[in-house]
């Protein structure tokens, strides 16, 4: 009853068919951040639940992600690291990057459709869905990162000031991860085609993001087409801070970081547009 | 009423949908994958605009209690949808002058595999609760609920009644200005409803603006004083809750098919061995008499037989507005013809169903004749629409719907099994 005096004259708020494209409302979004977190901590209790292991797996996961690739590229294909670094520590960085990319997308492309019910009956801002996402995958990322300092030590790496520059290379591997799957999540309401079409190309995309290999090291003529990958300059950075390793220069960071940022921006867009229509058609 | 005493004023407000155009009946037998394709490029072509809402205007005042009432695909819940900003108008305005709260169902959110005290910060927050009013709140929830041996269960291990309980003890601690909500009563047990109702009332009481939607037209008489009636995306009529309901219901009646014949045998439902030519539905008493809970009722079909020597029985399945098969029952056993070889002709069968036993509500009949008592030669989905309107002197003094898919006026009897012990105990 708060607002009821002040209520008397203007409505609190007018609904109306909204045109073209739209602005977020930050004021809004953070009127909400209580559901914000909510939703965050659901789906990190909901992860483990019937798990034998439970959270261990956020330290198995990307630990076994990196010896499959070492062994694939390392022991089956001969591959080396660049700069004499052991395999493994190349792999394990790379999947740190690339786990904070892929698992916002594959989380938020489906953080609509995984929640129709909750779209079809209540009120808030849709937004929340897919940006509660991030504290899983940030939660994924720390718990990986504290495997590093074993490995540095293992490996005798040390890592200099260039260190400090590590949240920003995960800052925009999130936003470019955000924007894409934001992207995929407002059209899958539409077509859940989406959904297959996502798993298939971030079943491919390691392979020409230096992941696990460099695929310049391999085939040099590649190295024209690849520098078009906005990712791998932001795992390169993720290296270059974590375990010391000079960029290969066949990446270019300039533009890794406007890509990144317009790739969030256009998702925005794209989800804003198609939020109208959800609750509709979903 | 000023304008300054306004809770939600809608002008002009209609709302469409695109939905796909049905695919051609004899192609949906086709499973296989060009087909599929092509239906479905064709459908993706083919969408056309449904407009559920088309111009609703009116206003709501605080401290009102509505009640919006219409035959199931009137736009209440699409209306409902709009006002709660789950979807958006295609045309019109609405000025909100308060904090909503809504409720198209109970338990929104609520996960499975989560614990009832996780649940209900979880259904809490998606119902518009801040965490700290929700912690506040937190004891008296689980009291009114009473489930706390349950609380740190997973929900999914919950009866379904324990289930509704929770849900709504959530919802019932939602302290909004303007409170929405959609068919509530149409889940849970007498218990539950009850419990509803009795919420509703208290928070209309306490002076805040209540929208709600029922088939329950005891309920909404009881609770509003005014009621909206949506037809067809339109506000038909809107006013005191009596007159609106009488309308209401007298319009029900006369709209429902009670009464439908087919004169030419060619062109008659069903096809060269069976045909319909006529379904009622009808009272022991003046013609267009409403059917109410105490009154008998006549279920009657005429067609004809076509092939001659079949023996031909009638089975009925009588459903109710939810959708839930009341009973289903056979002219097996009927003295004249049950059992005989019908020659050609046109036959007339009469099914009775005694005051008593119906609920109230809508139902619909399922019309099958079944040949030599195994394969079913007609059938009619809808073959008759016809409501069952309440009889208040059957109450005693319950408002709410009265649960259950019949109300079998059964008998009762009470005596004294052992006077002795009773006298014993009074001295
Ligand atoms: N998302 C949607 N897409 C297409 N059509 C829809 C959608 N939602 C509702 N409709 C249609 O709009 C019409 C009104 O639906 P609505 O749910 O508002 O009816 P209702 O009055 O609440 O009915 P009931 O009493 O059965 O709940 C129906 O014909 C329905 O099929
Ligand atoms: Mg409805």
């Amino acid at each position: 009853m708060e607002t009821s005096s002040t209520a008397t004259r203007a409505p609190l708020y007018t609904i109306r068919p909204s045109t073209g494209w739209s602005a977020v409302n930050l004021k809004e979004l953070l009127q909400y951040r209580d559901l914000l977190f909510v939703f965050a901590s659901r789906d990190v209790k909901l992860r483990y639940r019937q798990t034998l292991l439970g959270p261990v797996w956020i330290l198995l996961q990307p630990l076994m992600g990196a010896g499959v690739l070492s062994f694939v590229f390392g022991g089956i294909a001969k591959l080396k690291a660049p700069g004499h670094m052991p395999i493994f520590v190349y792999s394990f960085t790379g999947m740190l990057g690339w786990n904070v990319f892929s698992g916002l997308i594959s989380k938020v492309s489906v953080s609509l459709v995984g929640n129709t019910h909750l779209i079809s009956k209540v009120y808030f801002p849709r937004l929340l869905l897919p940006f509660s996402t991030i504290f899983g995958v940030l939660i994924d990322f720390t718990a990986a990162l504290l495997i590093v300092p074993f490995l540095l030590v293992a490996f005798h790496i040390t890592p200099g000031l260039p260190l400090l520059m590590l949240p920003v290379w995960v800052f925009l591997l999130a936003l470019m991860g955000m924007g894409i799957g934001l992207c995929a999540s407002a059209v899958m309401v539409l077509y859940r085609d989406v959904s297959p079409m996502v798993s298939v190309v971030m079943g491919f995309l390691p392979y020409i993001s230096a992941v696990g290999f460099d695929l310049t090291q391999v085939r040099p003529e590649f190295k024209h087409i690849v520098v078009y990958n906005p990712i791998i300059g932001l795992l390169e950075g993720m290296r270059w801070s974590l375990v010391n390793l000079p960029f290969s220069g066949s990446a270019n960071l300039a533009y890794s970081v406007v890509a990144s940022v317009a790739i969030f921006f256009l998702g925005i867009m794209a989800f804003k547009r198609m939020e109208r229509i959800f609750a509709d058609v979903i | 009423m000023s304008s300054s005493d306004l809770a939600i004023s809608v002008r002009g407000v209609a709302k469409s949908y695109m939905i796909a155009h049905e695919a051609n009946k004899e192609e949906s037998n086709d499973f296989s994958f060009t087909a599929a394709v092509r239906k479905r490029a064709r459908s993706g072509g083919k969408r056309e605009e449904f407009w559920a809402l088309q111009g609703v205007s009116m206003d709501v005042y605080r401290g009102d209690v509505v009640g919006i009432i219409g035959r199931n695909g009137a736009g209440k819940s699409t209306l409902l949808k709009v006002l709660s900003r789950i979807t958006e108008p295609t045309r019109g305005e609405i000025d909100v002058y308060g904090r909503v709260g809504s409720l198209l169902e109970v338990g929104t959110g609520m996960h499975p595999e989560l614990t009832g005290r996780e649940n209900i910060f979880l259904n809490g927050a998606i119902l518009g609760m801040r965490k700290s009013e929700i912690r506040s709140k937190f004891d008296e929830i689980v009291d009114f609920s009473g489930i706390e041996r349950f609380l740190d269960t997973p929900v999914k291990r919950y009866s379904s009644g324990m289930y509704v309980r929770l849900a709504f003890a959530v919802a019932a601690h939602l302290n909004p200005e303007i409170l929405i909500v959609d068919e509530v009563l149409a889940v849970g047990d007498s218990e539950f409803q009850k419990k509803c109702l009795g919420k509703m009332q208290d928070v209309a009481s306490h002076g805040r603006t209540v929208l709600f939607v029922s088939h329950n037209l005891t309920a909404v008489q009881g609770l509003c004083k005014s009621a909206v009636w949506l037809a067809k995306g339109k506000v038909k009529e809107a006013g005191d809750v009596g007159r609106v309901c009488n309308n209401y219901l007298n319009e029900a009646y006369s709209e429902s098919a009670v009464d439908r014949s087919w004169d030419d045998m060619e062109t008659a439902p069903g096809d060269a061995s069976f045909r319909l030519a006529r379904a009622r539905v009808s009272v022991n008493g003046p013609e267009n008499d409403v059917i109410s809970v105490s009154t008998p009722l006549y279920l009657e079909f005429e067609y004809w037989n076509l092939q001659p020597d079949t023996v031909l029985n009638l089975s009925l399945h009588v459903y109710n507005e939810t959708g839930v098969m009341a009973f289903n029952t056979t002219s097996v056993g009927e003295p004249n013809w049950d059992g005989r070889a019908f020659p050609c002709g046109k036959y007339r069968t009469v099914c009775e169903i005694p005051a008593g036993l119906l609920n109230d509500g809508t139902y619909r009949v399922e019309l099958l004749a079944v040949k030599d008592r195994g394969t079913v030669v007609f059938m009619m989905e809808d073959s008759l629409l016809f409501e069952v309107v309440e009889d208040p002197s059957t109450r005693a003094g319950w408002m709410g719907k009265w649960p259950g898919v019949l109300r079998p006026n059964l008998s009762w009897c009470t005596t004294v099994s052992d006077g002795a012990i009773t006298t014993v105990r009074q001295a």
